[in-house]
């Protein structure tokens, strides 16, 4: 696995520039977090970074075929089950018991077969948490990935997600400080342009 | 006057006098089978190639390019043109089959393409990012939001296929269809045998209708159990 390295990373809207000449490396198998003000780019790095923008300039280079995402919005399909909604992105590769263990872990043992439209937000980021967990991928791409989660349970999936995506690079946008110290690993401020 | 003589308008007592003997007379279910299964063979043909074509368009917009100006003159020529321009190249048992296939394509064709645009971005980006085959995608992400438009696209096409089908079968009069029996209850001036016939394929169709779209709701409510 490489590190991650972008160089000179530019991306306008318009003629708002959302990023300039960003650069930086996120070590392999490691954490950083990145932090900043809104509309200073935060999303639209992971975006270029996950390949769903296109950077107006620069390079980034080392990101693997095979990675995971927690994105700013759910991302669920509403109709099924939190379950099924994780069997689509792990295929038979993972086994229901396995899925069913795993939300239970994050407090979801009540939910596991209900469409995920009667969820409340914190249990759909939860359901999201563990999707982007045991999908396996070799990053890790987390936007806002704990939000909506009161102390207790934000605390208990961060650790779950330090426990079981060890040894993978984990890229973490945040707002919350406390938060990056419980991750852990680098910190990157970013700014507006 | 003609009034009260059976022959402008019959009362719906003759009418249903009329339907509790047409059914035992010979020939009445080969006929009802004859029509039923010509337009049924229409619509499915229809209905296959239009979910087919539409999901093609909805992933190389130029297919959709091309295909534009077809169904924009599928949609607007009459059907009685399209009738008569067939009668030179089918034969008149065939023409059901053709006319009931060309009133439905641009109706499923056109809702099925609209449900495939109308699927959620954000959901096709998260598809993509965790690199889910497309046949788990087609199945938890592309199904379930084109459903509302092929069930209503169904919905309004099976009515007409039945409606565009039988006007075919009149003016080509293919012997042992509904559509001759009508002509036949036309050229006679039996206007109890016309509304008796109407009866019977507002029924057929309507139960037809009534009965597809719950296999097809049951069947996409199957999709959903995992």
């Amino acid at each position: 696995m490489n590190d991650i390295v972008t160089t000179k990373l530019s991306k306008s809207f318009g003629k708002k520039a959302v990023l300039k000449d960003f650069t930086a490396t996120f070590k392999a198998g490691k954490v950083t977090n990145i932090m900043g003000s809104s509309g200073c780019g935060k999303t639209t790095l992971l975006n270029i970074l996950m390949g769903l923008e296109k950077a107006d300039s620069g390079r980034v280079s080392g990101v693997p075929n095979h990675i995971s995402a927690v994105f700013q919005e759910y991302r669920l399909c509403e109709e099924f089950s939190a379950v099924s909604n994780i069997l689509m992105v792990t295929g038979k590769r993972v086994k229901t018991s396995e899925i069913e263990r795993h939300l239970r872990m994050l407090g979801l043992g009540d939910s596991l077969h209900e469409p995920v439209q009667g969820l409340s937000g914190g249990m759909k980021q939860r359901v999201v948490l563990v999707r982007a967990v045991l999908h396996n991928g070799d990053v890790l791409f987390l936007d806002e990935a704990f939000k909506g989660l009161d102390i207790d349970t934000k605390s208990k999936a961060i650790i779950y997600v330090r426990e079981h995506a060890q040894g993978k690079t984990i890229i973490n946008i945040t707002h919350d400080l406390q938060e990056t110290a419980q991750m852990g690993g680098k910190l990157i401020k970013m700014e507006n342009q | 006057m003609l009034l009260g003589q059976k022959l402008l308008l019959v009362s719906p007592i003759e009418v249903l006098k009329r339907l509790t003997t047409i059914w035992m007379e010979a020939g009445f279910w080969d006929t009802v089978a004859f029509s039923f299964t010509r337009i049924v063979l229409g619509f499915f043909l229809a209905l296959i190639l239009g979910i087919l074509l539409a999901f093609i368009s909805g992933r190389l917009r130029v297919v959709e390019v091309l295909l534009w100006p077809f169904v924009i003159v599928i949609k607007s020529v009459p059907v009685a043109s399209f009738i008569i321009i067939s009668l030179i190249w089918l034969s008149a048992k065939e023409l059901s089959t053709f006319i009931s296939f060309l009133m439905v394509f641009p109706i499923v064709y056109t809702n099925v393409l609209q449900g495939f645009k109308n699927v959620d971005k954000k959901l096709i980006e998260a598809v993509k990012v965790f690199g889910v085959s497309w046949r788990r995608s087609l199945l938890y992400v592309y199904i379930p939001q084109i459903k509302p438009f092929l069930i209503s696209a169904c919905s309004v096409s099976l009515g007409m296929s039945w409606k565009a089908g039988i006007a075919a079968e009149v003016i080509g009069i293919p012997q042992g269809s509904i559509g001759e029996m009508l002509y036949d209850a036309k050229v006679y001036l039996n206007t109890s045998d016309l509304f008796a016939w109407t009866v019977i394929i507002v029924l057929i169709s309507v139960l037809f209708e009534k009965m597809f779209l719950l296999l097809l709701k049951k069947y996409f409510e199957g999709l959903v159990k995992v």
